[in-house]
């Protein structure tokens, strides 16, 4: 029985918006059909998968996912697993300069940058966390997400200039740099369990860490574009973001299985690289 | 690439107020100079006409100037040169 035959059996027909999506439209305004197409297979994708249920969502592996679709700040900022506008649904408060658009989020690399309002300690699990970033620029710039307070970092940096991908999770001696010669793709960095961390780029591995963890998440929130620097926003990025998402640890399946629902995402919108 | 120097007698706090039609907001920054900047983006946005009519050409022109970042060694987690206004970033 194909996907679309189980929801049918279920009483949902071809015309109806899964349930996610169909909030995420009531919140955006979207109306674009292409868009509509195209976040409902996602949710169908990421629902197949095991990755969310929105009958039961203390179970989703993520805090916050952003399709950032729409082409507006207004319907970017939108988590579309809690699609209001408020701090606490992990909206999007974007400061600085960016650009809007159909293909994504870009900020200047200068002073843009967005609150998640998602805590690392306050709503994540140690020892089970993730990051990923869907970036449409080759170039490299600086870190996507990192919160450091010194001592503690949790970073993701697709191309970092002159150094490639980085993954911080959760202290130095477990870093992951790994040279990238184009920043396109999609990007994962993963810690699934104390023992294991990994990144990903397009779905396949590119380096990992096995060293134990032994750190407590911090409390601060994580600013997408930039460093959360103790609280402070700085060093920022300048390459465009088209999905990114913060939630828990992802296994090799898993992740396998969230590079092939955002890449079908990303082709169906015409802006896959 | 260029910024918007921030004139003489509007501060950083006067700035973060104010909120744009989508509710983003301004980022005044230091660079490593130690001037206060918007970026061009920010500047030349419909949602902070406001800021404009409120504050050029009466406090002082936004002056164009190239941006020069202040530098960050991702490596040994320090900031290369220490700007004490705007932003506080301090290395620990």
């Amino acid at each position: 029985m194909s996907t679309q035959q189980l929801l049918m059996s279920y009483g949902v027909t071809a015309s109806s918006n899964q349930p996610y999506t169909a909030e995420f439209l009531t919140a955006t305004g979207i109306a674009d059909a292409t868009i509509i197409s195209a976040l409902n297979q996602l949710e169908i994708d990421l629902t197949t998968a095991g990755l969310i249920d929105y009958n039961n969502p203390s179970t989703n592996k993520f805090n916050a996912l952003y399709p950032m679709v729409g082409g507006t700040a207004s319907t970017h900022k939108y988590n579309f697993l809690d699609a209001q506008d408020t701090d606490t649904a992990f909206r999007l408060t974007f400061s600085g300069g960016w650009t809007h658009s159909s293909t994504g989020a870009l900020p200047n690399g200068t002073n843009g940058y967005a609150d998640t309002h998602l805590s690392c300690s306050g709503n994540m699990t140690v020892d089970s966390t993730h990051i990923s970033f869907y970036s449409r620029t080759s170039a490299g710039s600086k870190a996507n997400y990192q919160i450091y307070d010194g001592s503690f970092s949790m970073a993701l940096a697709v191309r970092y200039s002159g150094l490639g991908i980085i993954s911080d999770k959760y202290f130095p001696t477990s870093r992951i740099i790994v040279a990238n010669s184009d920043g396109q793709g999609f990007y994962l960095g993963t810690r699934p369990s104390s023992t294991s961390h990994v990144v990903y780029k397009n779905g396949v591995s590119q380096g990992t860490s096995g060293i134990t963890n032994a750190e407590s998440l911090v409390n601060l929130d994580f600013y997408l574009g930039c460093v959360n620097f103790n609280g402070s926003p700085s060093e920022y990025t300048d390459q465009e973001c088209a999905f990114t998402s913060l939630g828990a640890g992802l296994d090799s399946t898993e992740s396998t299985d969230l590079y092939n629902a955002v890449q079908d995402f990303q082709t169906t919108l015409s802006r896959n690289v | 690439m260029k910024v918007y120097k921030v004139p003489n007698g509007i501060t950083r706090e006067d700035l973060i107020k104010m909120v744009g039609n989508e509710k983003s907001r301004l980022n005044p920054v230091v660079d490593a100079k130690g001037n206060l900047f918007i970026s061009k983006e920010e500047f030349n946005s419909p949602e902070f006409q406001k800021m404009k009519e409120i504050y050029s050409g009466k406090l002082g022109e936004f002056e164009l100037i190239d941006y020069e970042p202040i530098e960050f060694d991702i490596i040994t987690m320090k900031y290369k040169k220490q700007i004490n206004s705007g932003v506080e970033i301090k290395n620990k």
